[in-house]
Formats: C-alpha cells, sequence, structure tokens
C-alpha cells in the first residue's frame, strides 16, 4: 500500500534542528542560529504532511484514442490525493511519439485533492501502439514527505496513416454506376451543371429554364454531367519492407509510402462518393470488401494499421492469397515495392479480367544508393533494379502504368491517359 | 630532504603561489591539515550530484562540526552568513531531490516554498539579532529560560519521534 513517507529532506531538517539541543547543552548561542531555520522547516514540513486515508488513485487517458499521422494529443495524468504539494510524472519514451518536453517529466504544482498533468503527445508513425505505464509521485510542501513511485496503466493508441489529402482531377477511368458524388465526362442526371441546350424529346419537365426560354422564345433545358460511381481495389504489398523509417518528418521504408499512399487514396475515392475495396497480397493486411462512406474509410485506415510484415504473426514465407475476382471495370491500384514476381502475376490476371490497372512504385529511392551497411550494396541494387526495370517494361506492354508516388496529384496524368485509352475504339 | 619536508615545501608554494581560497585553507602543513575542510570538500559535490541521499545531511554535519570546533561563540554576521547559506543548500537540496534532472517544472512550484523559506531566513537573522542583544547585555540565567530551553528541548525530540 502506497503511502506517504518521510525524505531525506525531512529527515535532514529535524537532525539539523538537533542542534537546538546541543545549543542548550553546551551554551554556545551561535548554534542556536544555525539550528533555528532549520527547526522552522521541519515542523512546517510536518504540519504540511498530507494525511490521506488511502493510497493516491492514479489514472493515464488521452483526449483523442486515434490519431493522424504528425497529430498531437494531450496525454493526462490524474493524481488523487490530497495534500500533493507537487507531483512528477514520468512518460517513458516511446519510439513513434514525441513529447512536448523532451524528458517527457513534467513537475506541477499541486493543491486540492486532485491534480491533473498534461503531456503533449506527437504520433510520428502510423500503427497501433501500446504507450507505456506514466511513473506518478506526489510530494508534500518543501519536499517533506513523498509517496512511492506509483504506475498508471498503459494506453493503446492507434495512429492512421493519413496526412496529405490525395487529390486527382480525373477519377475514375470506367465509371461503372450513376450514385457518386464526383462530375463524370458523361452528360446525364446530376447535380453538376453542364449547360443549357435546346428542349429535345425525352427531357424532364424540370429541368426547362424559363429563364432563357422566355428570353429565346424557345424551350431551353439546363443539362447536367452524371453523378457517378466505380469501385477502386486497393492492392497492397506488404510482403516486404524495404527502407528504414523514421516516422512522419524522415524518411520512409516502402511500407510506409505504401500504408500511406492507400490511406489517401481511399480517402480521396470515398469522399466522392466511390466504393473501395482493400486487400494484401501478402494477407498480413486483413481485408475489407468494397463498401463506401466514412464508416468505410474507418474500417479500412483500421485494417491499415495492422501492415507490419516484422509482426510474429506475420513471419513465414507468403501465403497464396485468393482474391475475389474484380468486376470488369474496377480501378486497380497496385501499390508495391515491385520486387517479387508474384504481385507481377496478380496484376496480369486482372488486367485480362477487364480491370485497370495502376500500379505505385513504393520502393524508396534512398535505400538504392544506402552504401553504409556494405559499399557493395549500392551495386547490388543497380542489378535488382536492372531485374525491376524489365518486369516494369512486361507492365508497361501489358498497358499498366508504373508510377512512383509522390503525394496528392500522383495519378492524375495517369488517370487521363487511361481515361483517354478506354474512351477510345478498341481492336481485337 | 625527507618526504614530509618535500610535501610541506609543495602546499607552502601553493599557498604562496595565491591559488583559491579553498585549495589554501586545505594546503596546510601535512600534519596540521584541517580534517572538516578536507572532508567538505569531498562530500559537496556528492551533494550536488545526490540531492534526494544523505550527503547534503553530511555536508550539512561537517561544516556544524566545523563551526563548533573552530568558530567563536558569539552570534554574529559569519554566523548568520553560515546559517542562510545551510538553509540555501538544505533547499536547493531538497527541490533537486524530488524529481529528474531534465524534468520540465514552472516557477509555480518553486513559489509554493516561498513563505516557508523566508520565514526561516528571517527567523535566522531574528535569532542572532536577539542572541547578540542578549549576550551584550549581559542578562544573569534565570528559571524562565531554562524551561523554555527544556520545551524547545521536548519540541525537538517529539518532532523526531514524529518524522521518524
Amino acid at each position: 500500500m502506497t503511502v506517504w513517507r518521510p525524505t531525506h529532506a525531512q529527515f535532514r531538517a529535524t537532525a539539523v534542528a538537533g542542534v537546538l539541543v546541543l545549543a542548550v547543552l553546551v551554551r554556545r548561542p551561535d548554534l542556536v542560529v544555525l539550528g533555528a531555520p532549520f527547526g522552522v522547516l521541519a515542523v512546517w514540513g510536518l504540519l504540511a504532511r498530507p494525511r490521506a486515508p488511502g493510497p493516491p488513485v492514479v489514472r493515464l487517458e488521452s483526449d483523442s484514442p486515434m490519431l493522424l499521422e504528425g497529430q498531437a494529443t494531450r496525454l493526462r495524468v490524474t493524481f488523487e490525493s490530497p495534500g500533493a504539494d507537487q507531483v512528477v510524472v514520468v512518460l517513458p519514451r516511446r519510439r513513434w511519439f514525441e513529447t512536448d518536453h523532451v524528458s517527457g517529466t513534467r513537475v506541477v504544482a499541486g493543491g486540492g485533492g486532485v491534480v491533473e498533468v498534461g503531456i503533449d503527445v506527437r504520433a510520428l508513425r502510423w500503427g497501433r501502439h501500446q504507450l507505456e505505464a506514466a511513473f506518478v509521485v506526489g510530494a508534500s510542501l518543501l519536499g517533506a514527505y513523498r509517496t512511492d513511485l506509483v504506475r498508471t496503466d498503459g494506453l493503446a493508441l492507434v495512429t492512421w496513416p493519413l496526412r496529405d489529402r490525395f487529390a486527382a482531377v480525373d477519377a475514375v477511368p470506367r465509371p461503372a454506376g450513376l450514385v457518386g458524388l464526383h462530375r463524370s465526362r458523361r452528360p446525364g442526371d446530376g447535380t453538376e451543371i453542364a449547360g443549357v441546350r435546346a428542349f429535345r424529346p425525352g427531357d424532364r419537365l424540370r429541368q426547362i429554364n424559363w429563364a432563357v426560354s422566355a428570353r429565346t422564345g424557345s424551350l431551353h433545358v439546363t443539362s447536367t454531367w452524371s453523378d457517378r460511381d466505380t469501385e477502386v481495389w486497393l492492392l497492397l504489398d506488404t510482403s516486404d519492407d524495404v527502407g528504414a523509417s523514421s516516422g512522419i518528418d524522415g524518411t520512409a521504408s516502402s511500407l510506409d509510402i505504401a500504408v500511406r499512399a492507400a490511406a489517401a487514396v481511399a480517402e480521396h475515392y470515398l469522399r466522392n462518393g466511390d466504393r473501395v475495396r482493400l486487400s494484401d497480397t501478402a494477407s498480413i493486411v486483413r481485408a475489407v470488401r468494397s463498401g463506401s462512406g466514412r464508416g468505410h474509410l474507418r474500417r479500412i485506415l483500421d485494417s491499415l494499421v495492422d501492415a507490419n510484415p516484422h509482426a510474429p504473426a506475420s513471419g513465414g514465407p507468403r501465403r497464396q492469397v485468393r482474391h475475389r475476382p474484380a468486376r470488369a471495370g474496377t480501378l486497380v491500384i497496385a501499390l508495391s515495392p515491385l520486387l517479387r514476381a508474384e504481385l507481377l502475376g496478380d496484376v496480369v490476371s486482372l488486367v485480362h479480367g477487364g480491370s485497370t490497372v495502376v500500379v505505385v512504385d513504393t520502393l524508396p529511392v534512398e535505400v538504392t544508393r544506402d552504401a553504409s551497411e556494405s559499399p557493395l550494396l549500392p551495386l547490388a541494387w543497380r542489378l535488382r533494379l536492372l531485374e525491376r526495370a524489365s518486369d516494369v517494361d512486361r507492365l508497361g506492354d501489358l498497358g499498366v502504368p508504373v508510377v512512383p508516388w509522390r503525394g496528392a496529384g500522383t495519378l492524375d496524368e495517369v488517370l487521363r491517359d487511361v481515361s483517354r485509352l478506354t474512351a477510345a475504339p478498341r481492336l481485337r | 630532504m625527507t618526504t614530509a619536508s618535500r610535501i610541506n615545501r609543495s602546499l607552502a608554494w601553493l599557498r604562496a603561489a595565491r591559488g583559491p581560497a579553498l585549495l589554501v585553507e586545505i594546503a596546510q602543513p601535512w600534519d596540521a591539515m584541517d580534517a572538516v575542510v578536507l572532508v567538505t570538500v569531498v562530500v559537496l559535490p556528492l551533494a550536488v550530484l545526490a540531492p534526494d541521499s544523505p550527503a547534503p545531511l553530511g555536508f550539512v554535519a561537517l561544516i556544524v562540526l566545523g563551526w563548533l570546533s573552530r568558530a567563536p561563540s558569539a552570534p554574529g554576521w559569519p554566523v548568520v552568513e553560515v546559517a542562510l547559506a545551510l538553509l540555501v543548500l538544505h533547499l536547493a537540496a531538497a527541490f533537486a531531490g524530488q524529481f529528474p534532472a531534465d524534468a520540465d517544472t514552472g516557477g509555480a512550484v518553486l513559489r509554493r516554498w516561498l513563505p516557508a523559506a523566508t520565514t526561516a531566513g528571517v527567523l535566522t537573522v531574528v535569532v542572532a539579532g536577539l542572541g547578540g542583544v542578549l549576550r551584550g547585555s549581559g542578562v544573569e540565567g534565570s528559571l524562565g529560560v531554562t524551561v523554555a530551553a527544556l520545551l524547545g528541548l521536548s519540541a525537538v525530540l517529539w518532532l523526531v519521534a514524529r518524522s521518524g
């Protein structure tokens, strides 16, 4: 049971106050001068001794259990024990969290029964993290009495891999339905105004633009673009994690790039009303079936935070994963460092199944130049990249563009080209 | 020249070189060195490095012991200066002993100690002044003074018993 115990300071003050006794015994008034201030401090410390009936109650809470990468939240440590003059909180450092003070140790003045200590932490990398318990010590006035070290419970925090807002000008090459929110190139029922044109048989009465009709003397209607949706399939390759990850402000590994890109693309398409599906070639990330809406984005992000090929459960050889077949016209965005042949097989099957496939290359460029481990490493990488270039060429022959991830706008040009390609007449 | 003479000559050279005051104080002939000062020099860094340990108490005890053995018994400014210095040392050690050196702390924590520290400091000066006045006026010992001293002694013993 935790109790308030006297500290060295209180013992020191009391012991030196004992000089007053010595002063009387040896008749030395100067010793009274030496002992008097310590007597005052000893009595003051004793009178301010906390008299709590039980041990202090400590809690560790977070303002937000879920964070985005780079986002900060405040951790609140609550210390409940009457009489605490100051409370010391030590938050052990965690690799993917940055505290507002470098040591993670904060001292606050007490007073009253409940003391709340706030420590701001910033999430540096996506993932499911377990914050270690904080250590708390309460001290009375003048540091005379102190509690034992009290440990809070740990805290689970989830960091979603979302930071940059992804944007694409032309979202999907082959719209599959008429329920989405973003603009189509095809006229039809929708909310986006395309223009005013002369009335044609089949036009609805509510589309008639009466102002223009009265001015021109003939019936005119306001035409709109069709609202549409399609299925976007994010095919993640988590088999390899190449390169060093040092958080949101530092270098990114291939898995970092893939996960962040997948989250950004999913957020973009779901915001525009499309349906998004997620699966992983290595089956580390739980597959998420096609869906739409904000709730679906949350499902995808929750799944993405588990993408850790070094996790104990995900070790061992790559499993053969059977994907649910894609609907014709599905836009497949494969995110991979393109270091394994298996993904190429998946891409070929999808292209033959009628899907539009775009491969996002997630291999970090820096890793191929890193000679810190061995001077031969860049040479080995050059050989590997030559092999990889032939794979990329084969994908190009199939009509599959391969683009490196560069944040917002990465897929603009590619999607525009693919749209043009799909709109053109086909020769078989 | 014997080894003892050689050491003493080196120490004399140190004194003549007008080195730091502390070194001059230590640099007495080897058979007449002040052990209290020597030990204090060792204990002070310990007290600074480990404020939440018996080291500060050891340092304060050594200073008091040195004062008791060498200094004049009359209260005056020197004893006030020493008492205030010990008070500051005690408070600094008590404050520093509460948390790690790299902790993020604010002035509010320290300000709460101000009333007690000020009271102790003012009392030191007042006691020294009273001691000087009483000593200068040649007041004889009386029953009242003895009883008050005994009461003070009892209070200190009670304090020791409570805080232990």
